[in-house]
């Protein structure tokens, strides 16, 4: 069975997001920051008319990128739903999506890395396929303070 | 105040834009008088202000009329078309759940602001004086 991936880039990380799970891939979208905000949800953005939380995976997944704070802005919005949530990930880019076969080579199991299942070669590059829904839910886990 | 308002009154943090609904506000005050019920927005939601003035929004809130100091300038702006966006629940305790929505305003630039809910903030900072 072939999977399908989104690959974006955050600093000189390559990651892979499920690509059912992605809505749009657009210019960067001006965001809010607001204080007080739960870790790693440093603000919103308007999308489709609605009120948006911005999600800075690379705070999230501890990656040698700066933090997403006030003023700054990536290249490229991701917004992904999850359930019954929408998010939005400010990334520094994003290439074509591809599919690949489960079980071949080129993928490789990771254990030691959170959030991180495995890695996948696409193109001469690995890159680590995220868990954004495990992601998204210990955040609002922490934030509520359970 | 159930529906969504067409107009706010916006005023400038040193960060950012945030948005009373027109409809709550009372008055806008070049001096206001300062008493026991005021609140001075920057330090209620730990911003720096803006340069400028400071100056008194009156606004109506669930506790009676409560003024808001800020500085800078405050100016009434349409809200665009569906442009009043509640915020995510993730943001609830966020200032103490004083920021209530994302609004679109209608004009060219700074497009965005946060709206308050002053009835929070008011309650808020007045359990913090007690």
């Amino acid at each position: 069975m072939s999977e399908s991936f989104l690959p974006v880039r955050l600093g000189d990380s390559w990651l892979v997001l499920d690509a059912n799970i992605v809505r749009e891939v657009s210019a960067a979208i001006e965001w809010i920051a607001i204080g007080g905000a739960p870790p790693g949800f440093p603000g919103v953005l308007a999308w489709n008319g609605r009120a948006v939380a911005v999600c800075d995976l690379a705070s999230l997944l501890d990656l040698e990128v700066g933090p997403l704070s006030h003023g700054s802005k990536r290249a490229r919005t991701v917004v992904v739903a999850l359930e019954s949530d929408v998010v939005a990930l400010p990334v520094d880019g994003a290439r074509e999506a591809f599919s690949a076969l489960e079980g071949v080579n080129g993928r490789s199991p990771v254990d030691d890395r959170p959030y991180v299942s495995e890695l996948i070669e696409h193109e001469g590059t690995f890159m680590a396929k995220v868990d954004i829904f495990a992601v998204v839910a210990d955040a609002h886990r922490r934030a509520r303070g359970a | 105040m159930t529906t969504a308002p067409t107009e706010v009154v916006v005023v400038a943090l040193a960060d950012g834009l945030l948005a009373f609904d027109a409809r709550a506000v009372l008055a806008i005050l070049r001096t206001p008088e300062r008493d026991a019920h005021t609140v001075v927005l920057s330090q209620a939601l730990g911003r720096r202000d803006a340069e400028g003035a400071s100056y008194g929004v009156v606004v109506r809130t669930e506790l009676g009329a409560r003024t808001v100091i800020v500085a800078g300038r405050a100016e009434i702006v349409p809200v665009a078309r569906q442009g009043f966006m509640p915020l995510p629940e993730r943001f609830a305790s966020a200032a103490g759940g004083s920021y209530s929505a994302l609004v679109r305003l209608e004009r060219a630039e700074h497009t965005l602001a946060l709206a308050l809910d002053v009835t929070r903030l008011a309650a808020q900072m007045e359990t913090l004086r007690r």
